[in-house]
């Protein structure tokens, strides 16, 4: 039963309804009318075929029948007559005279013409008529026919008849035919609609319909399979384009977005450090005058007293005056705004320069950093400064770090200067992560002996310098830090003395 | 007080307490010691001073130690008989 309701119902709009009413229905109705023209058709031409029997029927006894009537011969005329049953159908044949009275008759016939019309008329004018009437309960279809003597003039009346059901009965029985195959052919054609359309069409719609709709409730990874007629194949196809190319904008809309959040911390993390930077460069300066003076004072203190432990307490207070300076110091290098300070710079030159400075530094027993190999000829454009101060302080630190030796490598390659400075201490301290490590006022080193904005400094001159800064443990023990900074356009070319 | 100079040295320093530690410090070496707050000072009476040499700080109010520079090279040369050229030093 619910099978049954599901066939009927058929949903306004639908596409098997359209389909039918615009394709299966005019079809059909053509066909209608093919059968309606076809069937008209038909019934003409059978009866002009019926009508052309009996005629023929007539033209062949009404000779004899003229003949044996003039000669008053009855059992002639009757002979004559009977013939015609020798074709199926005829139920009856009749002679009459002018005035329209019965001669004789064999089979079904009227008995008296007189008030016949077709009969009078057949008479009047020779032609042969035809008419509908009832005898003995029988509806019969009747032909007359004038009986003429051989020069024309007209003695008698032949009358023929026929079931006149008989001509109806073979042209209902084919119409009834004909509408009924028409009524079968239009209820396949809403089955064939009905079933084939679900397995040519509607089975896919219903598909492509599921996949939209489970992407509309966000599934947005889902994508349509492509299956079935090429149309179809090719609207599915359209489908997962349009939601790759969605999910590609998507992407890259959550890209842009991401970038500018970046870009948004950086100016903001730029911001508080540029402030950070003025309020540290106004304390260091602030700080560093007295800090002089005390030194300064101390040391005339120190010149005028000799004896031991004032001089031993003084030069404690220098340590730490000396202490702060350093601090000040590194405080104004890690404040450094830099300016327009860049000029080519020999790469040997500044590894040279920054040996020496550090070596006022070293004691005795401290490692002294070895260049592994002679530098390469190469310029670099930054602040001479600032990467010597880089330098030093990586020196310095691993110098402060070696147990006995420290080297530096020079590297050229793909328009990139890369230095490592490489120690053999314990290498980087396992619970400081690398970010740690170059934050400022991070330090391993024993309390009161690093600053902890050495790397931070560094870090920060790498960054000026569009460089990059790399800490790693090495392989057989000991400590990496590698720099890496852009050589532009003027690389190695420029041959130029080494130092 | 060491041996007494000749030399005539002007301290131009904004920080009253280094200044005035520069100032006994280049005294107690025996020096003739200038000591002006600011630049604006030292050039106001350079012409009664006639330095030997200048110490100056670079970070001043108003005119800056570099600014300085520029204009002392710009002064005639004073005549100093027997005392060689004069010279400028910043800090």
């Amino acid at each position: 039963v619910t099978k049954l309701s599901s066939l009927l119902r058929w949903p306004q709009g639908s596409l098997q309804r359209s389909l039918f009413c615009y394709v299966v229905l005019p079809m059909l109705l053509l066909c209608g009318l093919a059968i309606r023209f076809g069937l008209s058709f038909t019934h003409d031409m059978v009866s002009q075929s019926l009508r052309s029997d009996l005629e023929l029927i007539g033209r062949a006894i009404r000779t004899p029948v003229s003949d044996a009537l003039l000669s008053g011969d009855g059992n002639a005329i009757l002979a004559n007559l009977e013939s015609v049953f020798a074709i199926n159908e005829i139920y009856g044949a009749a002679v009459y005279n002018t005035s329209g009275r019965l001669v004789a008759s064999t089979g079904l016939a009227e008995t008296d013409l007189t008030r016949s019309l077709a009969a009078s008329e057949a008479v009047r004018t020779g032609e042969q008529q035809e008419s509908y009437s009832v005898v003995s309960g029988w509806q019969l279809y009747s032909q007359f026919m004038p009986v003429t003597d051989r020069s024309g003039r007209i003695h008698g009346l032949l009358q023929i008849t026929r079931r006149a059901s008989d001509f109806e009965q073979s042209l209902t029985h084919l119409s009834r035919l004909a509408w009924l195959s028409w009524g079968a052919l239009a209820l396949l054609s809403f089955l064939i609609i009905r079933f084939g359309h679900n397995k040519a069409i509607g089975r896919y719609l219903w598909q492509l319909q599921g996949s939209m709709r489970r992407v509309a409730q966000g599934e947005l990874q889902h994508r349509a399979v492509l299956s079935g007629p090429a149309e179809f194949q090719e609207v599915g196809h359209g489908l997962n384009a349009m939601l790759d190319s969605m999910q590609q904008a998507e992407h890259q809309l959550r890209q842009q977005q991401l970038q500018q959040q970046l870009l948004t911390q950086q100016l903001k993390e730029q911001e508080k450090m540029a402030v950070i930077g003025q309020l540290v460069s106004g304390v260091a300066h602030e700080l560093g005058a007295p800090l002089t003076v005390i030194d300064g004072r101390v040391q005339r203190v120190l010149r005028e007293h000799t004896d031991e432990d004032t001089e031993r307490q003084l030069q404690a207070v220098r340590n730490q005056v000396s202490r702060l300076s350093t601090l000040v110091r590194q405080l104004q290098a890690f404040a450094y705004t830099p300016g327009a300070q860049r000029q080519p710079l020999s790469v040997a030159e500044l590894l040279q320069q920054a040996i020496h400075s550090l070596s006022f530094e070293l004691q005795a027993e401290d490692a002294q950093p070895q260049l592994q190999q002679p530098s390469p000829k190469v310029t670099l454009h930054g602040d001479p400064g600032r990467l010597e101060l880089a330098l030093v302080n990586l020196l310095r630190n691993a110098v402060q770090a070696a147990t006995s030796s420290v080297s530096v490598q020079v590297e050229v390659n793909a328009g990139e200067l890369a230095i490592s400075v490489l120690d053999d201490g314990a290498g980087l301290p396992p619970q400081f992560s690398t970010e740690q490590l170059l934050s400022p006022f991070v330090s391993t080193k024993a309390q009161g002996r690093g600053t902890g904005l050495g790397l931070a400094i560094v870090q920060q001159i790498v960054l000026e310098h569009e460089g990059k800064l790399l800490l790693s443990n090495r392989p057989e023990g000991g400590c990496c830090v590698r720099i890496t900074l852009p050589l532009q356009a003027e690389i190695a070319a420029k041959p130029e003395a080494n130092v | 007080m060491k041996n007494a100079s000749p030399y005539r040295i002007a301290v131009v320093e904004d920080d009253p307490a280094l200044l005035e530690l520069l100032q006994e410090e280049l005294t107690s070496h025996g020096y003739q010691v200038a000591a002006c707050d600011s630049a604006e000072a030292l050039l106001a009476q350079l012409e009664d001073l006639t330095p030997d040499l200048v110490i100056s700080d670079i970070r001043l109010p108003g005119i800056d130690g570099m600014a300085l520079l520029q204009r002392l090279r710009q002064q005639p040369k004073p005549p100093a008989p027997g005392r060689g050229s004069p010279k400028t030093r910043c800090r």
